[in-house]
């Protein structure tokens, strides 16, 4: 496993948000609307993170009836590690959008 | 227009990642506002993108030899073409020069008699020896040598002075569109002006010319 030494801010955001609740399960619309990132953004990250072994990935039946199965993600631990490494190294407050930065 | 854009979003990405085209198609059937589902569908766009480009630079086919390598088989292509079109003409193989002339926006075989007929041998000579540089060049980039660049430089300079050439023959105005000609211009003054921007760069260690150039560093 590779980690991200010279991890983007959108990275850095991504992870940021993920450890709020290191133990759900999110969805990606779930995940952009919290950190603000386009879907455009979001996904290669989300695709980079999981094949660095620093994020789960499955499938999960809709909450809502006659929808298709959602993909969720939440951090490994060794994704866990590293957002809480990088929390460490430079803020979550300096990151996070304001609507996250209220719940935390 | 959202599933559309989705569809191609999933077209655009590698195979290996069918999953997360398929991610991103569902997590959009789940969202409500029609405008922020076309907004996703954008992104899922873009995200194929992103991620083909990164297979591309991965696997080193979008290398700034094989842009140079592409470009010369551009000029190739437009050097064979130019110079068939008008032997084809001089040497009245109607339907190939009609066939040719379909590639031409606002082409008449007729107009374009007068023009081959008033292109004196020397300019077919020169136009075919373009060719054949631009063939030298591309042979000589493919097995990266260094002189790649100064012969496409030679052969970019004579195909200029072709173009001028022509531009001098009377019926060439009546042959060609302003259109047209205006679009020849600005290529040669795009090209110019890369390989001035190349040859300016060329003071830098693994400058982009010399990349071109092909020299292993």
């Amino acid at each position: 496993m590779s980690r991200p030494s010279n991890a983007s801010r959108q990275t850095h955001l991504l992870l940021a948000v993920l450890l709020e609740q290191p133990r759900a399960w999110r969805h990606g619309y779930e995940l952009a609307k919290e950190t603000g990132l386009k879907s455009g953004t979001l996904y290669p990250l989300l695709m980079r993170l999981s094949d660095q072994g620093l994020l789960d990935a499955c499938w999960r039946d809709s909450d809502q009836p006659g929808k298709p199965p959602r993909h969720m993600y939440r951090p490994t631990a060794a994704g866990l590690a590293l957002a809480r490494e990088q929390r460490a190294r430079t803020g979550v407050g300096a990151l996070l959008p304001a609507r996250v930065k209220m719940s935390t | 227009m959202a599933q559309k854009m989705l569809y191609h979003g999933a077209v655009l990405l590698p195979p290996e990642r069918s999953s997360w085209a398929a991610a991103m198609r569902t997590e959009a059937e789940h969202i409500d506002d029609d405008r922020e589902a076309l907004e996703w569908a954008l992104g899922s766009v873009r995200a194929g993108f992103t991620e083909r480009l990164r297979v591309l630079r991965a696997h080193k086919m979008l290398t700034t030899h094989s842009l140079a390598v592409l470009w010369i088989v551009m000029f190739i292509v437009s050097s064979a073409f130019n110079v068939s079109i008008a032997l084809a003409t001089r040497l009245r193989f109607h339907g190939m020069a009609s066939a040719m002339g379909r590639l031409i926006e606002g082409f008449h075989y007729d107009r374009y008699v007068p023009l081959a007929d008033a292109m004196p041998m020397e300019l077919f000579v020169l136009m075919g020896l373009v060719l054949v540089l631009f063939v030298v060049s591309l042979s000589l980039s493919l097995k990266r040598r260094p002189a790649a660049f100064a012969v496409f430089c030679g052969a970019v300079g004579l195909s200029l002075c072709a173009w001028l050439y022509l531009l001098g023959i009377p019926a060439y105005g009546q042959a060609i569109s302003p259109e047209h000609r205006w679009r020849i211009g600005v290529c040669f003054v795009l090209t110019a002006g890369v390989l001035c921007a190349l040859r300016l760069c060329d003071t830098a260690p693994n400058s982009p010319m010399q990349r071109l150039d092909g020299r292993r560093l």
